[in-house]
């Protein structure tokens, strides 16, 4: 448990660290903070707008003060303002955020699902041809970049065979409340889900695979064979408990993924999501809006973090024995 | 007699259902991809401003690819190249069928100046900086249908202001304090607005029932691609039927592609800005010295640029610098390599051959400048390499400095670099509306008076004299022998070098014949939407 204290107290540490080093990188550049905190070159403003931007994010009073200014921000829930797109940062966020959790979700579980089942029947038959197929075409899969996934697809799928959507997240003639809307949503988001899964899938079924290849080598699986066990019990209730350390810590990693969405992909797609905000964001050198998206997705990775490693204790049988031995 | 009563009629009702069929729109939908973004379909976000130049908020005049002018809202009338008049042409009305007149145009003017534009006013800034109102004054007819503006200085080359000038409703706007988003797109073009579909990701127009001419098309959709590798497969395969993407044509490296495609058409024309352009700084450093600059153009292979960086349109420039698509183009030396004159002017700057091929001069320092460029521009990047392997084998010694966009601009623009060009020789790509700013003839980036660009830093008496005449040019014929001389000059003094000319390909779907392709707006304008018919 202590390590998982440690753990949860190291994440707090770094996400106050980001908080600090949001509020202080734009003042510690070199050049004028107005020109980093609004996001507009300085030589572009003119001195009534200094004055104005000045004012408004509170330059002249004392660094303290700012700090003070700068956590209201974040409490009050608007997480700071976007000069460049005239709008609050949280407005933004939480306007594209759902549109990326509409793809990045549903990826997600659909590759946790299929890299632990895939991964756990391979490692579980060894070196059968099935294990050695699935091994190696996930490897050549695992190096293929997304961008060539999405293309590919995009190429079959939505050029070749005419059979899905390739762009957007809905026809143009579709509204929510309209009939056929759900499945025009479904058929647009097929295309960019199937290519993050292909892309998340390889990493989720090697780190399954070689983790039961290695259980499957303990004397609690060859007692659990003797003792006649269904096969699905032995790696479901057996292995699976003791392996998912690891598969939870990495299916926790994504989490902020899902928040901070693919550029790559949502480009690929035209899809305007999290990831187009933040590309916006550095193109139009936004940092409200870059400070922003940091902040967030900061504070969703340390959660995830924290929150992997009670899922950790509670799913291995290990650490909570290992916990009551401690505190026996 | 009852009975032919009926049957005439009734022919008379056929003929009328079949005249009705003739004159509805053939083409049911036409799409159009773009990778523009577009975050609000509003006037007032740029990107939108300029999709809807060919739809809703059309230019008072167009401009044809030969750079001849048309009315499209208003007809025009001057004598002098100051007092513009311009006429309302019949039938304009607004989509709520309100007629458009010259007070419009006069709105439109006092609208841009109340936001910081100084059509009718002056502006003063802050720090004192007044900028001069540009016309003098103005009036309006009696009929309300015609304005005349009067121009603080001549310009015969007014309507290229004209051909992006949109107007805005003043029965609408006027006295109002906070506009709806339809009030903010509420046009008077071949068609309305009808529809953002932020999740579609397209902008979707119907034709304006008050247009005074029928439109071929029931509805234009603009699709709003992220990625240009996807948008061109999609007018590949027939998803879309054009692509658009303002004053740019389709990439150099899609057009082979698309080229062989039996269902897509590539419009190929001449076009009026300079995609790679080698400036030298006139003023200071090697280039200071007249035999150098001509030195290193005669130096240079332009095939090599025509061929590996330009598009398979792309040709060589001509010493006089502009495009042939420019008002008062001037036919000038085509550049070419000729090592022998190269030799020959280092040899009048006092520069020779030592044994190991490099050209220095009495105190054996040897020949050499930095070429900066900007890191992010791949046409620039290939450019800078060429021009750094044939010069450093001719032996001149090239260091290339590839920057950001602001270090760029801060040793290559007045305005950033506080007028202190510190440049030797840099790659430019001059924009179409950029070469004919000012005086025209790219005058802005080579006078090193400008305030903004004046990158070339020319203060010859010669070329000042020149731009005087052009800026005192009265009539069309006057600008024209006038901008001969500045071409002339160009070509003489090699103050900037062309690297490659190139035209703009337009792709559109190989269905459609009478397509129309305006200067500005390329395939996205309103004459296209009425003369665009399927073969």
């Amino acid at each position: 448990m202590k390590k998982y204290l440690n753990n949860i107290i190291t994440s707090l540490i770094c996400f106050l660290f980001v908080i600090l080093l949001n509020f202080a990188l734009p003042r510690m550049l070199p050049g004028n903070p107005i020109a980093y905190l609004s996001g507009f070159a300085e030589e572009e403003m003119t001195s009534v707008q200094i004055e104005y931007y000045r004012n408004a994010l509170h330059l002249d009073d004392s660094l303290p003060e700012q700090f003070i200014h700068y956590l209201r921000s974040l409490t009050d829930g608007t997480l700071g303002y976007s000069f460049k797109k005239k709008a609050n940062v949280s407005d933004l966020i939480g306007e594209k955020v759902i549109v990326t959790l509409q793809i990045t979700l549903p990826a997600v579980i659909l590759s946790t699902f299929l890299g632990l089942v895939w991964g756990m029947a391979s490692g579980y038959r060894k070196d059968s041809s099935f294990d050695k197929t699935s091994t190696t075409g996930l490897i050549i899969l695992n190096a293929a970049p997304s961008f060539l996934l999405a293309l590919v697809l995009v190429i079959l799928f939505g050029f070749h065979w005419k059979i899905l959507p390739y762009k957007g997240l809905s026809s143009s003639s579709m509204v929510p409340g309209k009939p056929g809307f759900v499945t025009d949503r479904i058929l647009h988001l097929l295309l960019p889900v199937m290519t993050l899964v292909l892309a998340m899938l390889p990493s989720r079924y090697l780190l399954m695979r070689s983790s039961v290849r290695a259980a499957t080598n303990e004397r609690y699986i060859l007692y659990a064979k003797q003792r006649g066990l269904s096969d699905r019990k032995i790696k479901y209730h057996y292995i699976l408990r003791n392996i998912a350390q690891p598969f939870i810590s990495m299916v926790g990693m994504s989490v902020s993924m899902c928040i901070g969405g693919s550029l790559v992909i949502e480009n690929i797609f035209s899809i305007n999501g999290m990831g187009k905000l933040l590309s916006d964001a550095v193109y139009t050198l936004d940092y409200p809006l870059m400070q922003g998206i940091l902040f967030v997705t900061t504070g969703i990775c340390v959660l995830s973090i924290i929150f992997t490693d009670i899922t950790c204790i509670l799913a291995d049988p290990r650490v909570r024995y290992m916990e009551r031995g401690q505190e026996a | 007699m009852k009975k032919n009563l009926y049957s005439t009629l009734f022919l008379i009702l056929c003929l009328l259902a079949c005249t009705a069929i003739v004159n509805a729109a053939d083409i049911p939908q036409i799409t159009i991809g773009t990778t523009a973004t577009i975050e609000q379909a509003v006037i007032g976000e740029y990107n939108y401003e300029m999709l809807a130049s060919g739809a809703t908020h059309i230019p008072l005049v167009r401009q044809d690819t030969k750079g001849v002018f048309y009315p499209q809202v208003a007809e025009w009338n001057t004598t002098d190249g100051i007092t513009w008049t311009y006429t309302i042409l019949d039938g304009m009305k607004w989509q709520d069928g309100t007629d458009v007149t010259a007070e419009d145009i006069l709105f439109t003017l006092e609208y841009e100046d109340a936001n910081g534009s100084a059509n009718l006013v002056s502006q003063t800034a802050e720090d004192g900086k007044v900028t001069a109102a540009k016309y003098a004054g103005y009036e309006l007819s009696e009929d309300g249908r015609s304005i005349s503006l009067t121009l603080a200085a001549a310009n015969v080359r007014e309507l290229g202001n004209m051909n992006s000038f949109r107007l805005l409703p003043k029965h609408l706007w006027e006295g109002k304090e906070t506009l709806t988003e339809d009030e903010l797109r509420f046009g008077y073009g071949p068609y309305a607005f009808e529809d953002f579909n932020k999740d579609a990701g397209t902008i979707s127009f119907v034709p304006n029932e008050y247009y005074p001419e029928p439109v071929h098309a029931d509805r234009l959709v603009y699709q709003l691609f992220d990625n240009p590798d996807t948008m061109y497969m999609a007018l590949e395969s027939g998803d879309i039927d054009m692509v658009w993407i303002y004053s740019t044509g389709v990439a150099a490296d899609y057009q082979d592609v698309l080229g062989a495609s039996e269902n897509v058409q590539l419009i190929s024309v001449d076009a009026s800005n300079a995609p790679a352009v080698l400036a030298f700084n006139n003023a200071k450093g090697p280039f200071s010295d007249e035999n150098i600059r001509l030195a290193v153009t005669y130096a240079l292979d332009y095939e090599t640029f025509r061929d590996y960086v330009g598009s398979q349109f792309a040709n060589i420039p001509n010493g006089g610098f502009v495009p042939a698509a420019t008002i008062g183009y001037k036919e000038t030396e085509k550049l070419g390599q000729d090592t022998e004159k190269a030799e020959a002017y280092l040899a009048a700057a006092g520069y020779t051959r030592n044994d190991a091929g490099q050209f220095v001069n009495e105190a054996g320092e040897a020949l050499s400048f930095t070429l900066t460029y900007r890191a992010d521009r791949g046409n620039q990047l290939s450019c800078a390499e060429i021009i750094k392997t044939q010069l450093d084998a001719f032996g001149i010694s090239v260091e290339l400095e590839g920057l950001d966009p602001d270090s760029y601009n801060a040793k290559t623009s007045n305005k950033f670099s506080e007028n202190n060009i510190t440049m030797e020789a840099a790659l430019y790509g001059y924009t179409s509306a950029g070469m004919g700013m000012g005086n025209g003839l790219a005058t802005i980036y080579v006078d090193g008076r400008h305030a903004v660009q004046g990158g070339a830093q020319v203060y010859d008496e010669d070329f000042q004299r020149i731009l005087g005449e052009m800026s005192a040019a009265a009539t069309l014929e006057e600008y024209v022998a006038a901008a001969g001389e500045m071409q002339d000059f160009y070509a003489a003094h090699r103050t900037v070098i062309g690297l490659y000319w190139d035209c703009l390909t337009y792709g559109a779907a190989a269905r459609f014949e009478n397509i129309e392709i305006d200067n500005a707006f390329g395939l996205n304008n309103a004459m296209n939407w009425l003369s665009i018919t399927e073969k």
